[in-house]
């Protein structure tokens, strides 16, 4: 038999790794923090922009046009509305506060208000809402009439139980306005397109033509996609449809005002400083109780925050309470997969294991009940994504990219550094819990 | 499977709530919203959501754990979904909800996994380590629900701290925006304090019918 040749063992200065691996990630957070808080120029033009996304008090800063505010955390725009026609009754302004709500939500802007002021309705919207594109949505009255080229009215938006829109070709120019009837729509929308096979039938919207197209054949599955429409007119009208009409037609008063945040008080900037606070307590905590290893943690719970408002800002989520909510609610479960592990590794340090020892049993033991919450709410929140498309959909996404940020950063990314520091400053029990004594067995 | 009384009384308490709730939705009084946020209300998705929440959250269990551990799971979150339902639905009276009401609902299956998914796994383990001592699987629960209150303390705590960020910062209106984020974590409190344990210790188990 031949003796295999002996590998020559390769001497790494473990410390240096470990300082190394600390430094570079750390030099990587505090990049990734000020991007976040300055944003960058990326190319000498300034063509290509890297948005502030983080936070940060005051009026000059630019990071509202990467985490949009809604009309509850930022200064918002007013809307005065009357009725066209007249006076209306209270009732009948409460359903049109109703229809507005529905089609403000339909179109994407959760975070605004509709009242009823004086027998007026005032509208508020986010800064940053373009109100001319926005008119039609909040004044047209929104009554849609099927008619035939004779000018009979067969069914009306009534009979429409849901529309939508999707491309009619390949172009991506051409938009398809689709409709679902009732079974009056299916019946009625069935015999007119039998009797009128070779001409047109009319959609039309208070009174104005939208569409005119013509029948090859009777439509009687009660649904019909009408091609020819823009993007725009083609979720106008689905988004008109979906909310039904108003009682009246509406005007606009004058010029749209200046409006304070509909949920904040005095000062907007009060409830940034508030969340910062937030963070310093649950940071303190972490030093004082779990030393180090607390340090390390409350780092990498800082930037957990910052990779949330990130994605928070990539996926367009908005500046809201929806999107604190989801990111704080994320963290909280970072917090307490931390606590949860450090609880642990405490424990086990004051039974007179050695703290390398106490973080890879914390992991293996502990660390799994956290995994399962990280695993569990997360596979909760992908279902909720695939299953809804409101509002709930909207706060999945944001809360389901923190709970994957948090699984990554507690579970890989927070073991390597706590594995690196032991390295680096040692394993003495009381670099890493404030509780030192070590309980004797018997 | 015959449940401790006080978690049976726990459960009856939160009924009768969900009841009282439900009534005043009914007579019109309770569920009520600010800036015509009603309009947006769909009960549907939320009730969808929530039979989702609980399904999954069962599933999940009993494939990570056991029947017990899924039965556990879904009987938390069902409960806090509907107990922070109703109570949302009460307190609305006095703070209108916002349009993200359903979301922040929801957002209640956050608190009712951390703190209820440790003591499945702490009360599972003590059993499975009492080979050869008598430990009642009630005894079990109990344990683990103890020994995890300093971590439901410290999470109570810091969800206390988010919530208070919210309500210094906002109006009245903010208190009933992030009103259904106070509810959850109450009910989640409740439940895992006083009804969970319980669940688990009488659910049925393949370890009990093995001894």
């Amino acid at each position: 038999m031949t003796k295999k040749p002996q590998k020559q063992k390769i001497t790494v200065n473990r410390k240096l790794v470990s300082a190394l691996t600390i430094i570079v990630v750390l030099a990587l957070s505090i990049a990734f923090v000020t991007l976040g808080v300055t944003g960058r120029k990326m190319d000498a033009q300034g063509l290509y922009n890297l948005l502030p996304w983080l936070p940060t008090p005051g009026e000059s800063t630019n990071w509202r046009q990467a985490l949009v505010p809604g009309a509850g955390l930022d200064d918002s725009v007013v809307v005065l509305l009357s009725p066209a026609g007249g006076e209306a009754g209270e009732e009948e302004l409460k359903a049109a506060t109703r229809v507005l709500v529905k089609r403000l939500g339909d179109f994407g802007w959760a975070d605004t208000a509709v009242q009823v002021k004086e027998g007026k309705l005032e509208v508020t919207l986010p800064k940053s809402a373009d109100v001319d594109y926005l008119k039609t949505l909040l004044t047209a009255k929104g009554e849609y009439t099927f008619e035939t080229p004779e000018g009979e009215v067969f069914m009306t938006g009534e009979n429409v139980t849901t529309a939508g829109f999707g491309y009619a070709d390949q172009s991506g120019q051409n938009i398809a306005l689709s409709m679902v009837f009732d079974s009056f729509g299916k019946d009625a929308f069935g015999t007119k397109t039998g009797e009128l096979s070779g001409q047109n039938i009319t959609l039309k919207r208070d009174g104005e033509v939208v569409v005119s197209p013509s029948i090859g054949e009777a439509i009687t599955q009660g649904m019909v996609s009408i091609p020819g429409f823009t993007l725009d007119s083609a979720r106008e009208n689905a988004v008109l449809l979906r909310s039904g009409a108003l009682p009246f037609a509406l005007a606009q008063e004058g010029d749209s005002l200046p409006g304070q945040a509909l949920l904040l008080g005095e000062s907007k900037d009060l409830i940034i400083y508030a969340f910062v606070a937030v963070l310093a307590i649950l940071a303190l905590y972490l030093i004082a109780r779990f030393r180090l290893g607390g340090l390390i943690a409350a780092w990498m719970l800082l930037m957990q925050l910052a990779l949330s408002y990130f994605f928070a800002a990539l996926i367009g989520a908005g500046y809201t309470v929806l999107t604190l909510s989801a990111i704080y609610a994320a963290l909280l479960v970072s917090f307490f997969a931390v606590n949860n592990l450090f609880l642990a590794i405490q424990e086990d340090a004051r039974q007179g294991r050695s703290i390398r020892q106490a973080i890879k049993e914390g992991y293996a033991g502990k660390g799994h009940a956290s995994l399962d919450v990280f695993a569990g709410l997360l596979l909760l929140f992908i279902v909720f994504i695939m299953m809804d498309q409101g509002i709930i959909k909207m706060f999945s996404e944001v809360i389901a990219i923190g709970l994957l940020l948090g699984l990554i950063i507690v579970h890989l990314v927070l073991r390597l550094l706590l594995n690196e520091s032991i390295h680096l400053f040692g394993g003495k029990n009381s670099l890493f819990t404030s509780n030192n004594s070590v309980k004797k067995e018997g | 499977m015959r449940i401790n009384k006080s978690a049976l009384n726990t459960l009856i308490g939160s009924a009768l709530i969900m009841i009282g709730a439900l009534i005043l939705s009914l007579m019109g009084l309770a569920m009520q919203f600010n800036f015509g946020a009603e309009a947006t209300m769909q009960y549907l998705p939320l009730i969808l959501a929530i039979l989702a929440a609980v399904a999954v959250s069962f599933l999940f269990g009993w494939v990570r754990y056991s029947v017990a551990g899924g039965i556990t799971l879904g009987v938390a979150v069902l409960h806090d979904q509907l107990l922070s339902l109703a109570l949302c639905a009460v307190i609305s009276m006095a703070f209108g909800l916002s349009s993200y009401a359903p979301a922040l609902l929801i957002a209640g299956v956050v608190v009712s996994y951390a703190f209820t998914v440790p003591q499945i796994r702490d009360a599972r383990h003590l059993v499975r380590g009492a080979a050869g001592k008598t430990i009642t699987r009630e005894d079990a629960a109990i344990q683990a629900r103890d020994t995890n209150r300093p971590l439901k303390m410290a999470v109570a705590i810091a969800a206390i701290l988010i919530l208070l960020a919210f309500f210094i910062s906002g109006n009245g209106h903010m208190i009933g925006a992030v009103l259904p984020l106070l509810t959850g974590l109450l009910s989640a409190l409740v439940s895992s304090c006083l009804v969970t344990p319980f669940v688990w210790a009488a659910a049925p188990s393949r370890s009990r019918s093995r001894r």
